[in-house]
């Protein structure tokens, strides 16, 4: 070895970079980024108020054979407003279809502002507060909007961070459908 | 009853009632509160929808369901490594603010050791190679040169 000096330099160079492809790494583990760790497991199960029915609930078992779309919102959250037309257009599309089911979970707001915000919307498929937070934990959520799809079976199957579009829906429809 | 028996009485209920304040108030030595194990586990989690931030300082609402939910499994029985895991399992290793001890961990908690090492390596090496080298002289030559300099600036 004629120049130590500058073989500790491309040493260190190269941990520099490995460093690097390590925290790119990392980025890629980040369900901001990825797709979760909750992708292709079964669905956890959650058992919720309904948002404008006093006293009734929804539960996922009870949807148990349905291609469920899961889609944790508030009405504060300017994603979720932009992203409401495109759910609308897609429960257009899907509400009479008997495979299908769309249940809207409120993340982080009072049950009356998130039915103040529904009602401005339009929203009407099944929708549910979730009191404690515990569902949002559940499915791994770091914010809102995120949108699930889950198969007959109960496995989920897509997710989608970020606002959807109807494009976005069916393609997640799509894949619940194919379990 | 006589002044100091009474006073002796009063005494005794003082001593009583310390004595049971501090043996209430002084925590169980090995066996750490609900809300010690709350505190321990919800500050190794990172806050999903703040920047940088444990479950255990902020004040949002999705740190605050994830105390509930920590309690929650302590108080079902669950290991503080159990609720880790499960955390780990629903959003990976993101969930925590220190990387694992295991595979990646591993690795991103020696490499600054390693870039130490390598850099303290290099200083020593080009240390003894500076002392290792005999130390330049004037030749009469160059005192003859700097001379002339001196002479004719």
């Amino acid at each position: 070895m004629r120049n130590p000096s500058r073989w500790i330099a491309i040493g260190i160079a190269a941990v520099v970079a490995l460093f690097g492809v390590a925290l790119a790494t990392q980025v890629g583990s980040d369900p901001s980024y990825a797709g979760g760790a909750i992708l292709q497991r079964r669905a956890p199960d959650f058992d919720l108020p309904l948002l404008d029915v006093d006293g009734a609930r929804v539960n996922l078992t009870s949807l148990r054979g349905q291609s469920v779309i899961v889609n944790f919102w508030n009405s504060w959250c300017l994603p979720c407003r932009a992203e409401a037309p495109a759910l609308l257009e897609f429960w257009d599309r899907h509400a009479g279809d008997g495979d299908v089911a769309m249940v809207g979970i409120v993340r982080d707001e009072s049950p009356s502002a998130a039915r103040k915000g529904a009602r401005e919307d339009g929203f009407d498929w099944t929708l549910a507060i979730d009191p404690d937070g515990q569902a949002a934990i559940a499915y791994g959520t770091t914010g809102q909007p995120e949108t699930f799809a889950i198969s007959p079976a109960g496995v989920v199957t897509g997710k989608q961070l970020s606002e959807v579009s109807v494009d976005d829906l069916e393609a997640l429809l799509a894949r619940a459908r194919a379990g | 009853m006589n002044p100091r028996a009474r006073n002796g009485s009063w005494i005794a209920l003082g001593l009583v009632v310390i004595v049971t304040l501090w043996v209430a108030a002084r925590p169980e030595p090995g066996t750490p509160s609900v809300r010690d194990r709350v505190r321990s586990v919800s500050s190794e989690l990172r806050c999903v929808d703040c920047q940088s931030q444990s479950v255990a300082v902020s004040s949002t609402s999705s740190a605050r369901a994830f105390r509930a939910d920590i309690r929650r499994r302590i108080e079902a029985g669950e290991s503080n490594a159990e609720i880790r895991r499960a955390y780990v399992e629903t959003y990976g290793e993101f969930i925590l603010l220190k990387p694992a001890g295991s595979g990646l961990g591993v690795f991103l908690w020696a490499l600054p050791v390693v870039v130490v090492l390598m850099g303290a390596g290099g200083v020593a090496l080009v240390l003894a190679r500076s002392r290792r080298q005999p130390r330049l002289t004037a030749t009469e030559d160059d005192e003859a040169l700097v001379a002339d300099a001196r002479e004719h600036p």
